[in-house]
Order: structure tokens, then C-alpha cells, then sequence
């Protein structure tokens, strides 16, 4: 009998200490559950029961200065497929390829995706949704659909893409002004937040949260569609003329700093990217730097004018070529040796001549006014991907520095900076931040952003801008650049003709040259700064017989469409 | 005639009666206790509801529940009517952005350009012509030498091609947005 009540003792207490340890183990558990990991359940809970959905923004609009779209958002068709509803994926893609304009291959990729959802093409035009639609029907296709996406659209194509860049896929800038403002433009997405049972598909009535999205900001730009189309137009001209390699032009305000025009050559239409050469898309105006040349001369020569070194009539005895160290440095334009005023040297371009006036100043002075004049620093235009300026450290000066930095070689620069520094002269020595943005407006219209000018502090006098404004205009009228030339009004300006370097070693290349023009006019009141720059044209190199024209034919256009008066 | 069974039984009883009275009396410890008369239950005497008072309250109890129904039923339908309205509000802005991107391409200068060009024949103006407007009013020379054929100096504006400008002091030959002129063919 003692035996037996042990043995049932021993099994209870066994079962006891099982059925404990599995409530031991439960609870732990519960409290891990239930404590420890709580929140991870609670959100794996609420993702599977709850539905998100997102709701994009509508992009702003971007506008000319006078209200014309010059980047606009439309719903356009995105045609998406379900494969595993698709029974023929082959047979589909086949018939698909020639409607869509595709390769075969690619469909039947996206077609034997192991997915219930696949975009075929994302925001296509409507005559391919036409023909999709039509094919479904005819072959009985299950798993096509169509939804509307918002799609960036230009409607002057080619025309400012440069400026105004473009936006992906996913209605985000990616260049330009697109870029730059994307944030503003984008706006911010809406959400809805609904509870969905359980084949996915939302339950009525259960919305918990709403948040409506808040469209993106218009903008309005500095520039002037008309002036933008005029300079494209004269710039592409010349660049097929010269068989160039590209070209630039910008027109801007020195007053004020807005930019009416920045024209590259060759352009692209951002409505079809995908065809583009991407190295096509750059703004070379901001973001390339070039060696300016020649009309690097006029900010030399204002300096030395500034510190007193030399006025208007000083005299130079040139000769023909000047021996700077182990090189031999001569004019572009071939002139006898003898004197020279100073305004000569600036009229006639002379090499030697400014090699003499930058000894005169000496590289601190040089340098002074390099910085004076924003070479060492961005513009702080509002672009994307501005360059800064290039030259020797004062440490790092030779002898050729010196001699080669006044005539525009061993330097570098973007062409804006040129502007900027050429427009500070029309400005009466106040510097001018250039911009593209005039102002943005909410969508009810109201003003949430506003650009107004930038002037920065004085950097040479009144007087100094006058002088050199005469010599500018001496210049065009009986110098390098009388292709700059604008019927009925006074226009002053330097031309350039810049040996390009070497892409592999020292030195330049013979056969390489930038052409540029800048000028402002009307010269006794500038209202224009106009710079042309043509990279590498073929027959003729001289910036005055290349790019001059481009800037008389610009400048007549400009001060017509802005009614500025003749003197 | 009693017999001796009789007699020896008589004695028995006697002798068991003897033994019991020997025996000591156990004490009582139990008590007899009346039992606890159950307490009849007491049914709540509901208070007399006049039947007009509760058919009113029915009434008013269903009315509530139509009305609480009626309203849901206009709150859905007000929400479908809303959800539709929406819907019309984002196709007609879909239709505006369309129509302001169809704007937009009419407006292109390549496109009035080539219409210029291609379909009304038009060149150019092959020089530029200005008019000064004399402080009196009266039209001066230009400054080609010319008096401009194009443009009256009377009035506030000047109407050249079709397209006007506003007057100043001097003005331009403007033939249209991108200087053109008709050419007759």
C-alpha cells in the first residue's frame, strides 16, 4: 500500500512542477508579449490592419517673369499589369512591344515578375493608352490596368530647359530651378490612414485619420520667355555657323540682378529625357568655368584706374611681343609698335599692353580687385551646382601670373561671374547678387517668397565706372567690337578670344579657342549686360567677329521687347 | 396463565429498564431551534404608468430612433453628394492644368513663329525704326531719317501689325512680340 501511495505522489508533484513551469513559461511570455516587445506588436498589428495611403501633392507651376508657364504638372495614364493574371505573358508581350514602343524582352521581364503589380509605362501620352486599351480589348487580356499620375510637362520644350531643369519620375526636381526650389515646388504630401479587412480591400466608414495634401508653391522666374527665345535663336545661329562646340548667352539686369536670359546651345527638350545627351543638360554658364581672355582686360584696367596707376590717356610704348620668363608673349590682333594710351590698350586688346599695366599693379592689387570684383567666391545665384572661381594663390605666383592673369589666361571663371563683374561697372561699382526667382505664391495666390535686388558694398567709384564705361564704348565704336553695334543706341563692351588649354599637359592648344562678347547698354544708363560666349567655332575665332553679332542682334531684341528708349 | 417464556421476558425488560436507569444521563448540548421562518419575497410594486404616458414614450423613444436613423441616412448620402462633388472639383482642375499646358504650347515662340512664317507668309522687319513724339504732340523725324509709315502719333497708344504698345516719349517700330511684318505675296 506504501509503495502505491508514493509512486502517486511522485506523478503529482511531477504534473505540479510541469503545469507550474508551463505557467512560468506563459507568463513570461505575456510579459514579454504584452511589455517588452509591445510596441513592435502593436505596429506589426496595425500595418496589417491598417490601409496608408498616400496622397502626392500637385507641383507648382514655374512662370516667366510676365506669368507665361514655363513648367507645368498634367494627370497623364500609367499603364500598370497584374502577371499573374495574365495567362500568355509571352503571346501579351509580343503584341505589347510595337504598341508601347518597346522592346520585347524588357515586357516579358516585367510581365514574369513573381508580383501581383508592375508598371509597364509610367505617365505615356494618350495615344498609347488609346492603343493598349484597344489591344486589351481585342485579345481579352486580363490584368491591365490604368491609373492617372502626375506628370511635369514643358510646354515651350526646348525652350529655357537649361534654367529651368527637370523634374523624375517621382515629381522631384533633378536640375535647374526644378532643383533648386524642389522643396517649395513639391509641396507636402496628404495621407489617409483606414482600417482594411481581411482580403486587403478598405472597410466603410473607417477612416481614422485624414491629412489633405498641400500643393506645391508657383514660382515666378526672372526670365523673360521672348528675350530667352531671341537669344537661343541668334545663339544656335552662330553656334551652327561656326560650327561650334556649344555657346552661351545671359542676359541681365544690372540694376536690379534679374536674369532675362541664360541660353545654352545645344539644347534639349525635357519632355523627352530619355533621348538627351546628358552632358547636353548642363548650364555651362554656372557651372563650367572658362578662361575668360580679353575682356578679363576691363576689370584689370578699372583697378588701375581705381588706384590712381593710370587715367584714360597714360601712355605705353608697346612693342610687338613682349619676353615674360621663357615665354614670348604677343596681341591676337597684329599692330605696330609705338605708343599706346591706356584706353588704346583696352580699345585695340592689347596683350602687351595690360602685361604693362598689370606690373604697374602689382599682384597684391590684382589680387585686391580680383576679390573686389566676386572671382574669388560664388555669385550666389540661385542654381544648383555653381562653380567657384580659379587663380593662383598669392603664394603660388610666378612672373607669368602676373603677366597672363591681366589679359584673361590663368584664370578662370564661370561666365556669370564675368557678368556680375560687368555689371558692377554698369552699376557704378555696386556688385548686384544675379537671381532667377522674382517670387513665389501659395496656391491662393498669396506672396511667400520674394526676391528683391541684392546690392553688395561699393567696390570702385562712380568716377572709375564712367571712365571705364567711355573706354568700353571706344571699344565697340573704334576698337575690337564694332559687330556689337545696336542701331540708335550707345553700346559699350570687350570682346574676347581665349586660347583654350590642354585636356593631357601644360599649355594651350592651337587650335582651340573661346570666343566671347560682354557688353552693356544703353552705356550712358545701363539697363543691359549682355555676355556671348562661343566654345571652340571653326573659321573665324575673334570673339569680335563670333560673338559680337550675337550680342548686337540680342541687345536690339531686348531693348525693343523692353521698350527701353534710344538716346 | 403465564407461562415461564413470559415470565423470564418480563424479568429481561426489567432488568434492561434497571441497567438504563443506572446509566448517567448525557448532557443535552444540542439546542432545538425553531426554524427561521423564510421570509416571503417581496415583488416590487411597479408604479402605475398611465397608458397614454407610455404609448407616448414609445412614441417618442421611436421617433428618436427614425430621426437618429433619417439623419445617418442624410449624413451618407451628403457625404456621397461631397465625394462627388470633389471628384467634379479634381476633373474640372485636371481639365484647367490642361487647358493652361494647352495655353502654354499656343503661346511658345516657336510655334507662333512657325505659324508666322509657315502659314501667314510673314518675314522679319528688316530695319528698325523710331518716332520721336515732339512735346507738342506732333510727330518729329526718326531717327533713321524716316518718318515711321507704320505708326500714328495720335492717341495714347500706337497700333502696329495689330498689336499696340503704349506711348512714351520715343518709341519703337514694333511689328508684333517677335517683330514681324506681313509680307504681301
Amino acid at each position: 500500500m506504501g509503495r502505491v501511495k508514493s509512486s502517486t505522489e511522485t506523478r503529482l508533484t511531477a504534473l505540479l512542477v510541469i503545469i507550474f513551469l508551463c505557467v512560468v513559461g506563459i507568463s513570461g511570455r505575456l510579459v514579454f508579449v504584452q511589455g517588452v516587445s509591445a510596441a513592435k506588436y502593436d505596429a506589426a498589428a496595425e500595418k496589417q490592419r491598417l490601409s496608408i495611403v498616400e496622397l502626392p501633392p500637385k507641383r507648382g507651376t514655374i512662370l516667366d517673369r510676365n506669368g507665361d508657364e514655363l513648367a507645368v504638372s498634367v494627370l497623364m495614364d500609367t499603364i500598370y499589369a497584374s502577371p499573374s493574371l495574365i495567362d500568355d505573358r509571352e503571346g501579351f508581350a509580343k503584341k505589347l512591344a510595337p504598341v508601347l514602343k518597346m522592346d520585347e524582352r524588357d515586357i516579358l521581364k516585367k510581365l514574369l515578375k513573381q508580383s501581383g503589380f508592375t508598371y509597364l509605362v509610367r505617365k505615356t501620352d494618350p495615344s498609347t493608352v488609346k492603343a493598349v486599351k484597344q489591344l486589351v480589348k481585342e485579345e481579352h487580356i486580363k490584368g491591365i490596368g490604368f491609373i492617372k499620375e502626375s506628370k511635369r510637362y514643358y510646354p515651350n520644350a526646348a525652350l529655357g530647359a537649361h534654367v529651368i531643369g527637370f523634374a523624375g519620375m517621382d515629381n522631384h526636381g533633378l536640375s535647374g530651378l526644378e532643383l533648386y526650389y524642389d522643396e517649395m515646388l513639391y509641396g507636402k504630401p496628404g495621407k489617409i490612414v483606414a482600417e482594411r479587412d481581411g482580403q486587403g480591400g478598405p472597410i466603410p466608414q473607417s477612416v481614422q485619420s485624414s491629412r489633405r495634401a498641400i500643393d506645391g508653391s508657383n514660382i515666378r522666374t526672372s526670365i523673360d520667355k521672348e528675350i530667352q527665345y531671341e537669344a537661343e535663336l541668334g545663339l544656335a545661329a552662330v553656334v551652327k555657323k561656326y560650327k561650334a562646340k556649344r555657346g552661351s548667352v545671359i542676359v541681365m539686369n544690372p540694376k536690379t540682378g534679374e536674369i532675362y536670359a541664360m541660353a545654352n546651345v545645344p539644347y534639349f527638350n525635357p519632355n523627352k529625357l530619355a533621348t538627351v545627351n546628358k552632358d547636353n543638360q548642363k548650364n555651362t554658364t554656372i557651372t563650367d568655368l572658362y578662361e575668360p581672355g580679353s575682356t578679363m582686360k576691363a576689370i584689370i584696367a578699372s583697378g588701375a584706374l581705381q588706384e590712381g596707376l593710370c587715367n584714360p590717356s597714360t601712355p605705353f610704348y608697346l612693342k610687338s611681343a613682349i619676353q615674360i620668363g621663357h615665354k614670348r608673349i604677343r596681341d591676337a590682333h597684329t599692330r605696330p609698335a609705338g605708343m599706346y594710351t591706356f584706353s588704346n590698350i583696352i580699345q585695340e586688346s592689347s596683350n602687351i599692353g595690360m602685361v604693362k599695366i598689370g606690373m604697374l599693379m602689382g599682384k597684391d592689387k590684382i589680387l585686391d580687385y580680383l576679390s573686389r570684383f566676386g572671382f574669388d567666391r560664388k555669385t550666389g545665384v540661385d542654381y544648383p551646382g555653381e562653380s567657384r572661381g580659379f587663380y593662383p594663390k598669392k603664394e603660388n605666383w610666378s612672373v607669368m601670373s602676373l603677366a597672363n592673369i591681366p589679359f584673361g589666361q590663368g584664370i578662370c571663371t564661370t561666365q556669370l561671374m564675368m557678368v556680375k563683374a560687368y555689371a558692377t561697372i554698369a552699376n557704378d561699382g555696386i556688385p548686384i547678387k544675379p537671381h532667377l526667382l522674382l517670387d513665389a505664391t501659395d496656391q491662393r495666390g498669396r506672396v511667400i517668397l520674394s526676391a528683391p535686388a541684392m546690392p553688395e558694398k561699393q567696390v570702385i567709384d562712380v568716377a572709375v565706372c564712367r571712365k571705364m564705361k567711355q573706354i568700353l564704348e571706344k571699344a565697340v565704336t573704334d576698337g575690337t567690337g564694332p559687330q556689337a553695334k545696336v542701331a540708335h543706341y550707345r553700346v559699350g563692351g570687350k570682346t574676347g578670344t581665349a586660347q583654350k588649354a590642354k585636356v593631357n599637359g601644360r599649355g594651350y592648344d592651337k587650335g582651340r579657342y573661346v570666343a566671347s562678347f560682354i557688353g552693356m547698354v544703353p552705356i550712358q544708363d545701363p539697363q543691359l549686360v549682355i555676355s556671348v560666349v562661343i566654345d571652340e567655332p571653326r573659321e573665324s575665332i575673334y570673339g569680335g567677329s563670333v560673338a559680337a553679332p550675337v550680342f548686337s542682334k540680342v541687345a536690339e531684341f531686348s531693348l525693343r521687347y523692353l521698350k527701353i528708349p534710344p538716346e | 396463565m403465564r407461562t415461564i417464556a413470559q415470565a423470564a421476558r418480563k424479568l429481561a425488560v426489567k432488568q434492561q429498564q434497571v441497567r438504563y436507569k443506572e446509566q448517567p444521563k448525557p448532557k443535552k448540548k444540542l439546542k432545538v431551534v425553531e426554524p427561521k421562518r423564510r421570509q416571503s419575497r417581496q415583488v416590487l410594486a411597479l408604479p402605475e404608468i398611465p397608458f397614454p404616458v407610455f404609448v407616448m414614450s414609445v412614441t417618442v423613444i421611436t421617433a428618436g430612433i427614425i430621426i437618429n436613423v433619417a439623419q445617418q441616412a442624410i449624413i451618407s448620402q451628403q457625404s456621397y453628394m461631397i465625394e462627388s462633388v470633389k471628384k467634379e472639383i479634381q476633373v474640372a482642375q485636371q481639365a484647367q492644368d490642361n487647358l493652361y499646358a494647352h495655353k502654354a504650347i499656343l503661346q511658345s515662340p516657336q510655334r507662333i513663329e512657325s505659324v508666322a512664317v509657315e502659314k501667314l507668309s510673314m518675314v522679319k522687319a528688316p530695319k528698325v525704326s523710331y518716332l520721336r513724339i515732339l512735346d507738342d504732340g506732333s510727330r518729329g523725324i526718326s531717327s533713321t531719317g524716316n518718318t515711321s509709315p507704320s505708326m500714328s502719333a495720335s492717341g495714347d497708344k500706337h497700333y502696329v501689325s495689330g498689336k499696340s504698345i503704349t506711348k512714351g516719349r520715343v518709341e519703337a517700330s514694333y511689328g508684333g512680340r517677335l517683330g514681324y511684318h506681313a509680307l504681301a505675296r
